[in-house]
């Protein structure tokens, strides 16, 4: 009797079908980013509700070719996304976007970049390919990046339920393509999604003033300490090693916490232990690290 | 926008992150330079829960530094291949959760008290 949940494996078979079959959707996609960041870039600066619109469009999308496969679950899930965006946006004010600061821009573009070229799913004649025909806008975790690069780089539209929206779905789509369906490169994703959460984590004060403390041009707020931010950064990088550990822990076979060090965690040999471990280890060190580091640069 | 007046804190939180990321990126395969990275992580990380004993108010200061003084112990028997009966991975582990302990507390307690700069302690 066959199950009513697609296996790992139809599950990457359907998203490669996807990623093939559509491409010329694909390369709208890149088309439609392309001309809005040129346009952020010769300083025109869209509402803040048409900004939140043009987001949520490629989320609906996914969902559209989500049901024609079918894969209910994403085509449900993407709906919801696109949905609750627009929702957002129709209470958005209508005043222009405002371009986030250099340090948010940078994790930002990677994401952006990241999604660009999502390296998966296509089967490319050659790696240009990526350039031009990522499948953005046809599967899930492609677009997240796409979506959170550009909230990243807009500030997230001063808005903590566009970054929960992002942040929550990146995190879940993260994980789930690291640790279910063994795409690796997923952990950028989760990444990403963290540094969105933490414009929604840090509070109003913290989205009103840039996540810098900075006071915007249209509020006059107080500063969020760097000393909050530090909490924050260390906090949620010890919340997120310990549900990794476990996960890893129990997806490696025969894992014994007496006999077995931690770094056996990370040894390439079990997937996708290894991956979760490590790339957990990581964003757990580079959190303590540009914390310690952005102190040791201000101290005087 | 300051951080910790106290600069061994940084110094060592920062030798701290290096080590953490160290033993992510480098892994078990390539042992020595994994094992320098993980003996700094577990030090300084010990270390730093120590220091933060100057840095934070009680009751949570004296916390840290048992936290601290229990993983650097840990790391001392750890080295000398004394398991006390908990095994190579068990000992380890009395290293690595104290540590994540300060780690969470020590997020928790910098996100919700102001930080006095002139003095440099939390309040």
């Amino acid at each position: 009797m066959s199950s009513v949940y697609p296996t790992t494996e139809e599950i990457l078979a359907s998203l490669s079908e996807l990623a093939n079959a559509w491409r010329p959707l694909a390369i709208f996609w890149h088309l439609y980013f392309a001309a809005f960041v040129i346009a952020l870039i010769y300083s025109f600066r869209p509402s803040k509700r048409v900004s939140c619109i043009i987001l949520a469009m490629p989320f609906l999308s996914v969902s559209i070719l989500a049901w024609s496969i079918p894969n209910p679950f994403n085509g449900t899930i993407f709906a919801v996304i696109g949905i609750l965006l627009v929702a957002v946006s129709v209470k958005l004010p209508r005043e222009s976007i405002q371009i986030a600061p250099l340090w948010a821009m940078i994790p930002g573009a990677l994401m952006l970049i990241f999604g660009w070229i999502y390296p998966h799913f296509l089967d490319a004649s050659s790696p240009l390919s990526f350039l031009y025909s990522a499948p953005t806008g046809l599967v899930p975790c492609p677009t997240l990046s796409m979506g959170i690069g550009l909230a990243l780089i807009l500030n997230s539209l001063v808005s903590r339920k566009v970054s929960l929206i992002l942040g929550i779905s990146g995190m879940a789509y993260g994980i789930t393509g690291v640790v279910q369906l063994g795409v690796s490169i997923d952990w950028f994703l989760f990444l990403g999604s963290m540094a969105i959460m933490l414009f929604a984590f840090v509070g109003k004060q913290g989205i009103r003033s840039n996540f810098m403390g900075r006071t915007t041009r249209n509020h006059n707020v107080v500063p969020i300490s760097h000393t909050m931010k530090g909490g924050v950064l260390f906090f949620v990088g010890s919340v997120q090693f310990m549900i990794a550990l476990t996960i890893a822990e129990v997806l490696y076979p025969n894992y014994n916490l007496s006999t077995n060090p931690l770094s056996d965690l990370g040894a390439a040999v079990f997937q996708p232990s290894s991956n979760i471990f490590n790339g957990s280890v990581i964003i757990f060190g580079l959190k303590s690290l540009a914390y310690s580091s952005s102190s040791a640069l201000t101290s005087q | 926008m300051r951080g910790f007046k106290s600069k061994p804190l940084v110094a060592v939180l920062l030798l701290a992150g290096i080590g953490v990321a160290g033993v992510g990126i480098l892994t078990e395969t390539m042992l020595g330079p994994h094992l320098i990275f993980s003996f700094m992580a577990f030090f300084f990380s010990g270390l730093a829960a120590i220091l933060s004993f100057k840095v934070i108010n009680s009751p949570f200061k004296y916390i840290a530094a048992v936290l601290g003084i229990v993983a650097l112990l840990a790391l001392v028997l750890f080295v000398a291949g004394v398991d006390l009966g908990l095994g190579h991975g068990g000992i380890q582990r009395m290293i690595v959760y104290p540590a994540l302990m300060w780690y969470l507390d020590f997020g928790a307690n910098l996100m919700t008290r102001s930080f006095d700069i002139q003095e440099g302690t939390l309040r």
